[in-house]
């Protein structure tokens, strides 16, 4: 299978709005119907999330899909570097949401796809972008043919 | 609808660049398949525990709240 050219790394929350097909976030839906023609990367902090707001059947199979596909999704079971943490914490991010940047950088993962407000105003300047599902789709709509 | 056989005869016959296409577009139809399935299952549940008319605002304070827990607990201060 051919490798997709961009790995992005998703935010729980769009996860967790494109399964539900949440009405006020439909391109989170959107996004995850596009899996594949880019790749996602899946840190341990979103998955610790996903497994508390999923129940045990459904999480068992998410990880049998995941699995079943891992051109196009990657887990990572490495903790966020505590250094890299702090880093992000001293730019104003809210602890959990530097462990989700510090775990993007360490994995050389440049972009996080979040539709957390208070997230995204916050990372600027950084090694890492924040982007909105919505201008995740522009995106792929650029490298697409 | 043609047989498997026939489908097989018809892809061989493409360029190996379009057949890496087809496979990788089949790869994907495939997964999304699968995550709708696990959409579907989520929702049935959901719907069974009364949380899928919650407002996307108060998921999104429970998915802090989750956050926050983890992060405290992982990396605490």
């Amino acid at each position: 299978m051919t490798t997709p050219p961009e790995r992005w790394l998703l935010d729980t929350n769009v996860w967790i709005f494109g399964l539900r097909r949440d009405d006020e976030f439909p391109t989170c839906a959107h996004l995850l119907d596009r899996i594949g023609t880019f790749s996602v990367l899946i840190p341990l902090q979103v998955l610790k999330e996903l497994n508390l707001a999923l129940a045990s059947d459904e999480m068992r199979d998410f990880y049998r899909l995941v699995n079943q596909y891992p051109e196009f999704i990657g887990l990572s079971w490495e903790p966020a570097p505590t250094e890299l943490v702090e880093f992000y914490e001293q730019r104003g991010c809210r602890k959990g949401d530097a462990v989700i940047a510090a775990h993007a950088e360490a994995s050389g993962t440049r972009t996080i796809v979040s539709a957390n407000r208070q997230f995204l105003q916050t990372i600027k300047d950084l090694p890492v972008e924040l982007v909105t599902a919505e201008e995740a789709q522009s995106r792929l709509a650029e490298f697409l043919p | 609808m043609q047989s498997i056989d026939d489908l097989a005869n018809v892809i061989t016959e493409l360029e190996p660049s379009e057949q890496q296409a087809l496979l990788d577009k089949v790869a994907q139809l495939n997964f999304q398949k699968g995550l709708h399935d696990l959409a579907d299952k989520y929702r049935a549940r959901l719907a069974r525990e009364s949380q899928l008319e919650e407002s996307s605002e108060q998921v999104m304070i429970e998915l802090h709240r989750i956050r926050e827990q983890i992060a405290e607990n992982d990396y605490p201060a």
